[in-house]
């Protein structure tokens, strides 16, 4: 089955097959120089609900472990030596949601497409290497620790959530990745890394149907189709815990304010919409030009960088306010006034209108580069979307519907905060 | 995308690379001056106040609100080495004129607002800079040079280049020192913000769409008067003699933090420098070099485990981070690969992907303005200028007998060990 995606505004279309064994393939073609392919899987630190009937509990961290271990080939070699055998730049990435494999290259695109294919679709694990693989992430998980940035993110997960698997750190933990046998890998592999739960997307100076030749003839024919268990964590508008503060290798403390929202859509285009709505309502309230950026960083009260993210998916949602500052408390509380002021004055028509622009804007620079095409597309693809559909629902949005999120969004029970201050000796 | 280098007024020049590849355009304005104790840490202030407010932008805001009001125009800046250079940019990239309603687009008001910034600081009735805002931007600067513990990786690579190029002007820091930032006043840094308009050379690097003569019109009538000639390109390169020069410090970490600094009298001019740039792919600079295949994946020693160069003083930095126990065993680790290197025990699979990589990269580079214009600003300001393409080709002649003269160019002459202090066993809670 093939499908073709156009948008006019950007002169740029891709296409979509269904091949045989389930997998969904999208190819974008673009003049570059480098071509830019991911081989993505539906899962990731989330997805820890037990298999095997629930006599297989799934350990933190699993989703990342077999992420770094599919690598590892059946005749001793590491994928990596091949991709680079055909001058391809590879790597992966595990997050909250889904694990991709990907690489980047400006020759020998039909082999090293190949070999992305056969790697991720032919595991295989031992006692050995799992255990080598053991002491390599344990140091990751060690690194990631002296990063006081990680732990101020994952402690403002924590104070958002009370049970939420989000919360769980994507490495997990020395102990709980010391549990991680190859026949667990196998199981996780089998549930999450059927193909009709998977995606190929390809972004270059490609053709659409050569690709699909070339991803033919690694894939199966067919391929056993299971919907794999997807553990739907309840939780209320409360946050877990309202402050969290840890110390930590920092100069000046470093803060994450978290604001939880649980109004998800269930539909996707109305996930989109409010998706869009609050990258507009974000930018109207805490960009670089607005009010409340420029008091505090006037004031002294917070550093440069000071940053607003929303994350939305079909089962968490969460903004994120980080930045440094002297008395994060205090930032706090102006934070909090500042919203309320606004929930009770409205929002300025005009700021609305220019945060309106710059997220057109934002959205065709995005076009310039395969790799943020591909890493783009797929995050539609897996929250149910079409990528070119976004203008239109961003054209969709109105004033209203902004002063709708603000009202609903922010409110003292969603606010947690996370703080890591220095070290006494250090101050 | 071949570039031309055009001269714009008396003192600048332009990268002009023609492109309409992409929906943005990008336009840059740096100049290099010398890299001194006393100027440093000056030249990042004046660099970072611009952003503070101009004569018709007198707040941070209202020139933000300006630059969103120009289809989310972003405009950044950077302060990096060159050698022995301080290098201070400003970066715009901003939509193309066929996504902004046609005609010139969005070039003449970016270089409007660039020359804004450069040329007119919002300045006093004496002629000095707003007293608020050199007190809010020394308490940023405070700040950041505390900052360096915060990224242990990031400390130990700093600790391990001033062990290294100590008494050079590449071992000082480009934000400088904390105990110096008191005695910065707004009239000291309006004096250097006048002396930096005097004797800078800008260069400029334009990638889009819009015809050379025009792009030069442009710029000569914002700039057709500013800079001087510019101080002359600078760079110690020399091997390292002598001992090696150690250092230790003590932190509250899980891990500790090694960072090895070699040094070689190669650099982007000498013959030898695109095996320079083999000898780094190979030890340290991807996945397929010896670090991480060997000290990572085949000793399981560490996560991370890389390396990196810098082509325009001719120093190499191999960099891990590992338990502390096993520090004797993981230096030991990456010296023997380094070893292995200078006597020639370079495999055909790791020379071809070597070279297969970093053909990959150059080639790339024509994806991203940003990478395709710093590698030109690079190279003219180092008077080592050549195309993306003919750089490329010499990588790809390169043999290996040119690898391991370059690897016997190397000697080691620093290392830096950040030790963890929290004892790195269960860790859990």
């Amino acid at each position: 089955m093939k499908q073709v995606f156009k948008s006019e505004l950007l002169g740029e279309q891709y296409t979509l097959f269904t091949h045989s064994s389930g997998l969904r393939i999208y190819v974008f073609p673009k003049k570059m120089t480098s071509t830019y392919a991911l081989l993505a899987t539906d899962f990731g630190a989330v997805d820890n609900a037990p298999l095997c009937d629930g006599k297989m509990p799934v350990p933190d961290g699993v989703a990342h472990f077999l992420e770094h271990k599919l690598f590892s080939n059946e005749d001793g070699s590491d994928a990596f030596e091949h991709f680079s055998a055909c001058g391809a730049d590879a790597n992966a990435y595990t997050s909250h949601t889904r694990t991709v494999y990907l690489f980047s290259c400006t020759e020998n695109f039909a082999d090293a497409l190949g070999e992305l294919v056969d790697f991720v679709t032919h595991p295989y694990f031992t006692a050995e290497t799992v255990q080598k693989e053991q002491g390599i992430i344990a140091e990751e998980i060690r690194m990631c620790r002296d990063n006081p940035y990680d732990c101020c993110y994952y402690n403002m997960l924590e104070g958002l959530y009370e049970k939420h698997p989000v919360k769980i750190d994507i490495c997990g933990s020395v102990s709980s990745i010391a549990a991680i046998t190859p026949e667990v890998l196998y199981e996780v592999y089998q549930t999450y890394y059927q193909l009709s739960n998977m995606a190929l997307v390809v972004c270059g100076d490609v053709t659409p149907d050569a690709v699909f030749e070339i991803a033919d003839n690694h894939l199966p024919r067919c391929a056993e189709h299971r919907i794999p268990p997807r553990r739907k964590t309840l939780e209320g508008r409360a946050v877990n815990r309202a402050r969290i503060e840890d110390v930590g290798q920092v100069a000046k403390s470093i803060f994450s304010i978290g604001v939880k929202d649980t109004a998800i859509p269930e539909e996707p285009t109305e996930r989109l919409k409010r998706d869009a709505g609050m990258a507009i309502l974000c930018e109207m309230l805490f960009s670089e030009s607005g009010e409340l950026y420029n008091t505090l960083f006037d004031e002294g009260l917070i550093s440069p960088e000071f940053s607003a993210d929303y994350a939305l998916t079909r089962d968490f949602a969460f903004l994120q306010l980080s930045g440094e500052a002297n008395d994060p408390d205090l930032v706090f509380d102006r934070i909090r006034a500042y919203l309320a002021k606004k929930k009770a004055e409205g929002l300025c028509f005009a700021d609305f209108e220019r945060c309106h622009r710059i997220e057109y804007a934002e959205y065709i620079k995005s076009f310039d580069s395969t790799e943020e095409i591909a890493n783009t597309l797929l995050s539609f693809i897996f929250e149910g979307a079409e990528l070119f559909s976004y203008a239109e629902v961003l054209m969709s949005i109105d004033f209203t519907f902004v002063e709708q999120l603000l009202l609903e969004v922010f409110d003292d029970t969603h606010y947690t905060l996370s703080v890591i201050v220095p070290k006494k000796e250090e101050i | 995308m071949e570039p031309l280098i055009l001269p714009v007024g008396k003192y600048g020049t332009l990268i002009y690379i023609a492109t309409d590849r992409f929906k943005s355009e990008l336009l840059s304005l740096s100049y290099s001056v010398p890299l001194e104790g006393a100027t440093a840490q000056k030249n990042a202030m004046v660099t970072a106040l611009s952003r503070r407010g101009t004569v018709t932008y007198p707040t941070q805001a209202s020139l933000n609100r300006h630059l969103d009001e120009m289809y989310s125009t972003a405009i950044s800046t950077s302060n990096r080495r060159t050698g022995d250079m301080q290098t201070l940019s400003f970066t715009a990239d901003f939509l193309g004129a066929r996504f902004v309603g046609g005609g010139k687009g969005l070039l003449p008001e970016v270089i409007s607002v660039l020359s804004e910034l450069v040329r007119k600081p919002l300045l006093d009735e004496n002629g000095n800079y707003i007293g608020a805002f050199v007190e809010g931007e020394k308490q940023v600067l405070r700040d950041a040079i505390r900052a360096a513990i915060n990224n242990p990786r990031g400390f130990a690579q700093a600790k391990a280049r001033e062990l290294l190029c100590a008494g050079e002007p590449y071992g000082i820091s480009l934000i400088g020192e904390e105990d110096s930032v008191d005695l910065l006043t707004p009239a000291s840094l309006a004096a250097r913000h006048c002396a930096l308009q005097g004797e800078a050379a800008p260069l400029f690097a334009y990638v889009g769409s819009m015809p050379a003569p025009e792009v030069v019109a442009l710029l000569e009538n914002a700039f057709g008067n500013f800079g001087g000639k510019g101080a002359a390109y600078q760079s110690l390169v020399r091997a390292h003699e002598g001992e090696v020069r150690c250092g230790e410090v003590e932190m509250p970490l899980q891990q500790g933090k090694l960072s090895l600094g070699f040094r070689t009298d190669i650099a982007a001019n000498h013959r030898l420098a695109p095996a320079l740039l083999l000898v780094n792919e190979i030890y340290g600079g991807s996945p397929a070099s010896k670090l991480f295949l060997n000290v990572r994946e085949k000793k399981s020693l560490c996560y991370h485990c890389s390396s990196s160069l810098d082509l325009y003083k001719g120093v190499l930095f191999a960099s891990s981070g590992m338990q502390v126990a096993s520090r004797a065993a993981a230096e030991e680790a990456m010296l023997a690969e380094f070893y292995e290197l200078q006597q020639g025990n370079i495999s055909e699979v790791e020379l071809n992907a070597a070279k297969k990589a970093l053909a990959n990269t150059y080639r790339g580079a024509f994806d991203n303005p940003a990478v395709l214009s710093r590698f030109y600003m690079g190279r003219v300001t180092a008077n080592a200028f050549e195309t993306v393409d003919a750089w490329r080709e010499r990588l790809m002649r390169v043999t290996r007998a040119e690898i391991v003269e370059a690897a016997n160019h190397i000697s080691l002459g620093a290392e830096f060990f950040l030790k963890g202090t929290v004892p790195s066993g269960e860790e859990e809670a």
